[in-house]
């Protein structure tokens, strides 16, 4: 693995606290978009708009380290992309607002995850 | 043909966030001059006067796709021969095969950890440069 030295590593720390300071307003255009989705008849437009989202935070949450975000988004992601091949049947409109509030429980677990293991490193230092 | 060695990457990735993680690795990490395209057709535009030596190429962004975007550039004079490798999370062996087809030198698979990231291209070029010589 790259040997980072202190200054690279304090520099990738600061991207990663600037990303997780965004991810409550990330996550509060994804519920938004959410509940566009019933209101607008789920629209494929709508539909198309709401997985771009998903798709970039799955991506981009995984490579800034937010693991369980990732996770919660790519499977959020695999029900947008069902629903602009397949449409939005009753099932699987009732599947929608459980992945919205998993993604959500993710966004906290995550977030304490990585106070922890912040604390944990200052200790060791 | 005579392989440069690795300075200027020429990124093309669409999410700003991605962009901002992969460029700060490429270039404080890697200490490559990187340039950033949002799009593809950013890409065309900047790449004739940017030289790069490498092509990081999303496949999946809004308007013209990866794959679009590399058979473009591949009718520019500047970027005709330049290697490409797909940053992409589309790895099924239908996309890897059509990679392939396209000639691109690597598939590198999102996500993907920025420390490693810049390993990854090392060994590629270093692997990349031993074929050739």
């Amino acid at each position: 693995m790259l040997k980072l030295t202190e200054a690279q590593r304090a520099e990738l720390e600061a991207l990663r606290r600037s990303y997780q300071a965004e991810l409550p307003g990330k996550l509060g255009l994804i519920a938004g978009a959410a509940e566009t989705l019933p209101a607008r008849g789920w629209d494929k437009a709508d539909l198309q708009a709401f997985y771009l989202l998903i798709h970039r935070l799955a991506g981009s949450a995984a490579i800034y380290g937010f693991d369980r975000i990732s996770r919660a988004a790519a499977e959020l992601e695999t029900w947008a992309l069902a629903a602009l091949d397949g449409g939005v049947p009753e099932p699987r409109r009732h599947e929608l607002f459980p992945l919205v509030a998993a993604l959500q429980t993710a966004f906290s677990d995550d977030g304490k995850d990585r106070r922890v293991r912040k604390r944990a490193s200052s200790r060791a230092r | 043909m005579v392989h440069r060695p690795l300075n200027r990457i020429l990124l093309v990735e669409d999410d700003p966030d991605i962009q901002t993680v992969t460029s700060m690795a490429l270039g404080s990490f890697g200490g490559y001059t990187v340039h950033v395209c949002g799009s593809a057709q950013e890409a065309i535009d900047a790449a004739p006067s940017f030289q790069p030596d490498l092509i990081l190429l999303d496949v999946m962004m809004p308007g013209m796709d990866g794959v679009d975007a590399l058979k473009a550039l591949r009718e520019l004079p500047a970027t005709a021969r330049t290697p490409v490798i797909f940053l992409t999370a589309r790895v099924q062996p239908a996309d890897v095969a059509l990679y392939n087809e396209l000639d691109s030198l690597a598939v590198i698979r999102k996500p993907f950890e920025p420390t490693a990231l810049v390993e990854t291209i090392h060994g590629i070029w270093a692997r990349y440069r031993a074929q050739a010589d």
